[in-house]
């Protein structure tokens, strides 16, 4: 069965065997322990939650009894149960309306412990208003709270339960963050971000149902659901043994019809995340490149995108929507095709006086019980299925190999230099971008890597990082492999200004600062004038305090490229990889750049990826590519000094 | 699981001040929120009406059912009494072996009894079928009501200026979008149905019960009085949390929609740690609000869960007395005089025997007592779901105004009214003393005079932050001018539909945004109906067709996200081919070849000037080779354009900046070489 597939393009295999939703919820189950303390606590009062149901009934009957009916209270028809039996004898002797008093305080007294004394009465409860898809009734479920007893103690229940559901979502959460953000960076590439929003946010809650679906949800219900088969058996067992073979048959019997549901539940639940999160990406993408949209005029058609979109994920909930109510009516017809079969069985056995019409009260609400209980069960198998559906969403990413992988190796301040050795670069779809590249470059030098478009200089700049792993050869920083590196170590040492000019919206302080928080304002504005920006920045009403808005607020392509420029300078790090960074530059700033640059590189490795002559005469050594490979080498005046060197050739189009 | 190390995650404190400044919405502002929610639920009408009255007739059934059922079960078939003549004509019996009897027969019994599963089995079935039906139903009707919102939202956040989208977040517009806008969905069920149950029946119980004894009445009055102080301390609360959970959860979203964003230098910086904290810190802050907002919530109804019962077991104290007194009931006899009448003739007309007695129980005793008792319970129940909806309510004001706030930012850039179209440019594109600021103390342009005709192109050029991309940008209306004008063939752009300018005048950017989908549909993304030979052309022109065709996939390709699979230079022929498709009369080139070398810029611009015949071409840029083919050149300078003119007249302006730019370019002396 194929199923849409909503522009995912990692997430491409969605299919889950029965078998793997039992894993998922084994998996699941796990993230119970690390909040085991809450769980115990909630159980605890969830089973005191019961309390109310037991004894709420009896003040009434001693009202009904002993205080209208006016019957005295020692003598009583049916015992009283032992919990209540010490209040009764506190009673005794007293006068009808004495006691109505004495029976109206504890009532009052349930009300305030457990909401109970009357039959109005409501378990705590805090659920809102929710919508029709996905991800609003999963917003809802972040913070559940219900409790089956009201007052003091289903307040308490009320909160814990919010707590545990909150700290598993918190949990998982966290994880799945985390993982994402570890990610290798081409994996990252290929991830939408609405898609890694709708993944945290929406897909994540679900683990808090599992783990209460597999757990406390069905022990209760198998409990009441033999509590009441048991007190039958009790009753009734020798008149009607059939009775009790119907009930026991009820419970498989939901499950088999069921299980035909349970992998189109699946399909369903997979297909409406991710519909939803194909929604949220359109948001994502067309408010995040609106200047792009409106420019070229596509207001409309982004707008059509999203309802198309949003039209497909409602679309996609209702198949939710629609299981889940052919679940409920399967389940429905079960239970009363089993009701109408005892209504059958007990009304033929009171017509022939076996039964007294008080039975058929009795029986007809405990088969209830069994009839919603089993339904509950067959309703859960379905729930496990959403969820499971969901959770599989979570675990695939959070199962993808993480950039650290098994590489402890801490890395110990650059001394040397960086060396590549016959590498070979090749995308998983089969491009090759690099192919026998040998490259070395030592501290103290600033190496221009020049070549046209394509020729695969930002690829090669991206090994050092370890951004892109080599498909063959090896890079080596001071002689040691990068791939034994734990990424963390190797990064803080590496420092990559981007072509792309990603800026946060903090303030421009921070901004600069990024890479190394504790840096003082004296610093920032040392770096930000390095990179020809302090002019800009003083400019600003705000100055350094002027927070950036979403992607750099209204500041110049090139204006955030000296923001960028100056976030990499202030890292300090030994090696520092600038992918054309004097292209938005006019002549001065980047002079002044330069200048910089030539400063900087006495004490570390400076590599910069250019087109402009300018900048790359400023090199000590140019690194020329072309088509994968490493063409030339040499200074300048060298490569210059080569007749039909590609260098040469290249340098005079330029000055042409 | 060891391997599990999330950070602590403590519970939330309960008494802590929400940082949130409390909105002075009041109930008019409330209920004008619920009023505004009415275009888009009464398209659906119709669905409503018929959905409620399916809801109803199933309550009809259900109600019928069981009291038909539950009378012939109990008192004929178990006890053997006679039908009633209606029952016998009902279920097609014979009278005389039904009705006329003294005790059934135990055969008469089975027949009833089948007769009964029958009914009972029809019950159960329409009951199943419709509870099935039912909620499906009413969520197609919610999420077409939801649908018409969120895209009004969208359709309103995408012709918004630029200016509001710079400062606004993205993962916010997507939490309102999505979340808030849900809550009107629910409209319809907490705000209009509910309450008007609750209400109705709390007034027709509460008069049942005084009619008991009045003073009932007056004790269940007197209980309203704490009440209604309980939930006029809890409201302004719940706003102002459910306003505070609503804006730390789409705080959050953002957080994770900007640092997805920016993943790239978060991992050149291994800032990973950092940003974790940061999203800890969101999500616990969203969660601990989400819990505040609840233990409202929960607190409130259980505090008025207290009041009622000790309302009600004053009472039920009260009725016990009068039931040791057997005292009169106050309104033992009481009918209402017309309805008693119309009873009478009722029952003489029909045969059956018809009352209008509304409390039924001359005396207090055990039966009054239950019957009160079971009025009280009514309403209380009601009561307590009254207060719950409105909490709801609370929550849901929050969200729709939320929403609404993305429907109430007007784009400033608007058609006027009888905006013209536009045919291409004939003439000319003319700047005339325009001015502009992003922020009103920041100017940006400075009096700018300029014009170009089609078949040049105009290269302008100027230091970093000089307001050239802000000049272009007002040529495509993201923004209008402060003051002056912008025409084209001499009409004032403001005159021309917003529509029409932007199919005729297209930019290619220095941040060539591309969309994560194939190299196709981002050519073609402005112009979706383009075939694939048009497509092909266009690359070509860009000189991208010859990096797109050596792609395995090639036009099919995917790009991944924010295109992260092609280079620099790439992408920035990808989004030159996606301009010229366009096929405009006016074209903007910003920057669009700084990362390309020299060889290909130079087929790029050649190929550009061919096709720019006919056309205005505008070209931003800091390359010299690039300026020089331009037919005239723009200095800008702070704002201002500080010399124009081609490239020969300019530099023969001695100690003009941009003579002095192209010495310094030409490098007569390569910065550093002096180091």
């Amino acid at each position: 069965m194929s199923e849409p597939r909503f522009d995912d393009r990692i997430d491409l295999n969605t299919e889950l065997t029965n078998i793997q939703v039992l894993a998922i919820l084994r998996r699941t189950l796990a993230f119970i322990w690390p909040v085991r303390r809450l769980f115990i606590i909630k159980f605890f009062l969830m089973c005191g939650s019961v309390i109310p149901i037991l004894v709420a009934p009896w003040p009434f009957k001693i009202i009904i009894d002993h205080v209208i009916w006016g019957r005295p209270i020692d003598d009583a028809i049916v015992p009283f149960p032992p919990f209540i039996q010490p209040f009764v004898d506190l009673l005794v002797g007293f006068s009808p309306m004495e006691i109505m008093a004495a029976t109206v305080a504890l009532m009052a007294g349930l009300v305030f412990a457990f909401g109970a004394g009357d039959e109005g009465r409501q378990g705590a409860i805090a659920f809102f208003a929710q919508g029709e898809d996905t991800a609003t009734q999963t917003e809802n479920m972040i913070s559940a709270g219900w409790s089956q007893a009201g007052g003091i103690w289903g307040l308490l229940d009320l909160l814990w339960n919010i707590r545990l559901v909150q700290g598993v979502t918190h949990l998982v959460r966290y994880q799945l963050f985390e993982r994402l953000m570890r990610l290798p960076m081409q994996t990252l590439d290929d991830n939408r971000i609405g898609d890694s929003v709708y993944r945290v946010m929406y897909d994540t809650p679900t683990f808090q149902d599992l783990c209460f679906d597999i757990t406390l949800t069905p022990s209760i219900a198998i409990l009441t659901a033999l509590a009441s088969l048991y007190v039958m058996q009790y009753s009734y067992g020798d008149l009607a043994p059939q009775l009790i073979w119907v009930g026991l048959l009820s419970l498989p019997a939901v499950l088999i019809i069921t299980m035909p549901l349970a992998a189109p539940a699946r399909h369903a639940s997979q297909a409406s995340r991710a519909s939803g999160a194909a929604t949220t990406d359109t948001v994502e993408e067309s408010m995040s490149n609106i200047s792009a949209v409106q420019s070229l005029g596509n207001m409309v058609q982004e707008h059509r995108r999203f309802e198309a979109a949003s039209q497909e994920s409602f679309r996609q909930f209702r198949r939710v929507k629609l299981i889940n109510v052919s679940v409920s009516f399967f389940v429905g017809l079960v239970g009363a095709s089993m009701l109408i079969y005892v209504f059958f069985l007990v009304s033929s056995m009171i017509i022939a006086d076996q039964l007294s019409p008080g039975d058929f009260s009795v029986l007809m609400s405990l088969y209830f019980t069994v009839a919603v209980t089993a339904g509950q069960l067959g309703q859960l198998w379905i729930d496990f299925q959403n969820n499971a559906a969901a959770a599989r969403r979570v675990f695939l990413f959070m199962d993808l190999p993480s950039e650290d992988g098994q590489a402890p190796l801490q890395l110990s301040p650059i001394s040397e230099g960086v060396r590549i050795e016959e590498a070979d670069f090749t995308f998983p779809d089969g491009r090759k971008a690099l192919s026998a590249v040998n490259f070395a470059a030592n501290v103290g030098e600033l190496i221009a890597i020049v070549g046209p478009t394509g020729a695969g200089k930002t690829t090669l700049a991206y090994l050092i990082p370890g951004y892109y792993r080599p498909t063959r050869g090896r890079v080596s920083i001071d002689g040691k492999d990068i791939a034994d590196m734990a990424a963390d170590s190797l990064r803080r040492q590496v420092t990559y200004v981007f072509q792309e000019h990603q800026l946060f919206s903090e303030t421009i302080t921070d901004n600069i600062r990024f890479g190394i928080p504790e840096a003082t304002a004296a610093e920032v504005e040392r770096f930000a004038a390095t990179a020809g920006a302090s002019q800009f920045i003083d400019q600003l009403p705000q100055g350094y305090s002027t927070r950036l808005g979403r992607g750099g607020n209204t500041l110049s392509v090139g204006q955030k490229q000296r923001l960028c420029i100056a976030r990499g300078l202030a890292r300090n790090s030994p090696v520092l990889i600038l992918d054309e960074p004097t292209s938005s530059l006019d002549v001065e700033a980047e002079a002044d750049l330069l200048n910089a640059l030539q400063q900087a590189r006495r004490n570390r490795l400076v590599i910069v990826i250019a087109h402009r002559l300018s900048t790359i005469r400023a090199a000590d050594r140019i690194v020329f590519m072309d088509a994968g490979t490493v063409v030339e080498e040499g200074t300048h005046i060298e490569l210059m000094a080569r007749q039909d060197g590609a260098y040469r050739r290249f340098v005079e189009l330029q000055t042409g | 699981m060891s391997s599990i190390s999330a950070p602590d995650y403590s519970p939330p404190p309960l008494n802590e001040d929400v940082d949130v400044k409390t909105q002075s919405l009041d109930l008019r502002a409330i209920a004008a929120v619920f009023w505004r929610t009415l275009p888009y639920l009464r398209p659906q009408l119709r669905h409503f009406i018929l959905y409620y009255l399916l809801v109803g007739f199933l309550g009809l059934v259900q109600l019928g059912g069981f009291f038909l059922f539950f009378d012939l079960l109990m008192n004929k078939v178990f006890l053997g009494e006679p039908l009633s003549s209606l029952q016998a004509f009902l279920m097609g019996l014979d009278p005389s072996q039904f009705v006329d009897t003294e005790e059934l027969s135990t055969e008469a019994r089975l027949i009833i009894r089948t007769q009964l599963a029958w009914i009972g089995g029809g019950v159960f079935f329409t009951g199943i079928l419709l509870g099935a039906i039912n909620p499906y139903y009413l969520t197609w009707i919610l999420q077409r009501v939801n649908q018409m919102l969120r895209s009004a939202m969208i359709a309103n956040a995408e012709h918004l200026s630029l200016r509001f989208h710079l400062s606004s977040e993205v993962g916010d517009a997507i939490y309102r979008v999505f979340q808030d806008s849900a809550m009107v969905t629910a409209i319809i069920q907490n705000v209009l149905i509910q309450p008007s149950v609750h209400v109705f029946t709390l007034l027709f119980t509460v008069s049942i019960i005084s009619l008991f004894n009045p003073y009932l009445g007056v004790l269940c009055a007197a209980a309203t009085i704490p009440l209604l102080y309980l939930v006029g301390w809890f409201t302004p609360r719940l706003r102002v949390q459910s306003l505070a959970a609503r804006t730390a959860n789409s705080t959050l979203t953002s957080s994770i929609q900007e640092i997805f964003g920016g993943i790239k230098t978060i991992k050149a910086y291994a800032q990973e740690e950092r940003m974790l904290s940061r999203f800890v810190g969101d999500s616990t802050t969203a969660l601990v609000a989400a819990y505040r907002l609840r233990l409202s919530l929960a607190l409130m109804t259980v505090f008025a869960i207290f009041i009622m019962a000790m309302c009600v077991l004053g009472a039920e104290y009260l009725m016990a007395h009068w039931a040791q007194l057997r005292q009169e009931t106050f309104g033992a006899d009481f009918r209402l005089p017309g309805l008693d009448k119309m009873m009478a003739v009722l029952s003489e007309e029909s045969g059956f025997e018809v009352s209008a007695v509304l409390v039924g129980f001359t005396i207090w005793n055990l039966g009054a007592f239950q019957a009160a008792r079971n009025r009280l319970t009514t309403m209380t129940s009601n009561a307590y779901g009254l207060i719950y909806v409105w909490g709801l309510a609370q929550d849901m004001a929050m969200g729709l105004s939320r929403s609404f706030h993305l429907l109430d930012v007007k784009p400033e850039i608007q058609d006027v009214e009888g905006a013209r179209p536009m045919q291409g440019v004939s003439e000319e594109v003319r700047f005339e003393d325009v001015h502009f600021a992003y922020k009103e103390d920041q100017p940006v342009l400075r009096g700018i005079d300029l014009a170009a005709s089609p078949g040049t192109i105009t290269a302008i050029v100027g230091s970093t932050g000089t307001g050239k991309s802000t000049l272009m940008s007002l040529l495509l209306r993201l923004f209008d001018p402060d003051s002056g004008k912008i025409t084209i063939d001499s009409v004032d752009m403001r005159h021309i539909r917003i529509d029409d300018l932007r199919a005729n005048i297209t930019i290619a950017m220095q941040e060539n945004v591309l969309f994560a989908t194939t190299i196709r549909e981002n050519i073609r993304y402005a112009v979706p109906q383009a075939s694939d030979e048009q497509v092909r052309a266009a690359a070509r022109i860009a000189c991208a067709d010859e990096y797109i065709e050596a792609f395995d996939a090639g036009y099919e390709t995917e790009l991944g996200e924010r295109a992260g699979k092609l280079s620099t230079g790439q992408r920035q022929r990808l989004s030159i081919a996606r301009a010229v498709l366009k096929d405009p009369s006016v074209l903007i080139l910003d920057e669009p070849t700084a990362s390309l070398d020299a060889v290909t810029e130079h087929r790029v611009l050649q190929n550009l000037s061919e096709w720019g015949r006919h056309r205005v071409v505008f070209l931003i840029t800091h390359r010299l080779s690039t300026i020089r083919k331009a037919d005239r050149i723009v200095h800008m300078d702070q704002g201002r354009i500080a010399e124009q003119g081609s490239h020969d007249q300019l530099m023969q302006v001695e100690g003009g900046r941009y003579r002095a730019f192209v010495l310094a370019e030409e490098g007569l002396k390569a910065p550093g070489e002096d180091a």
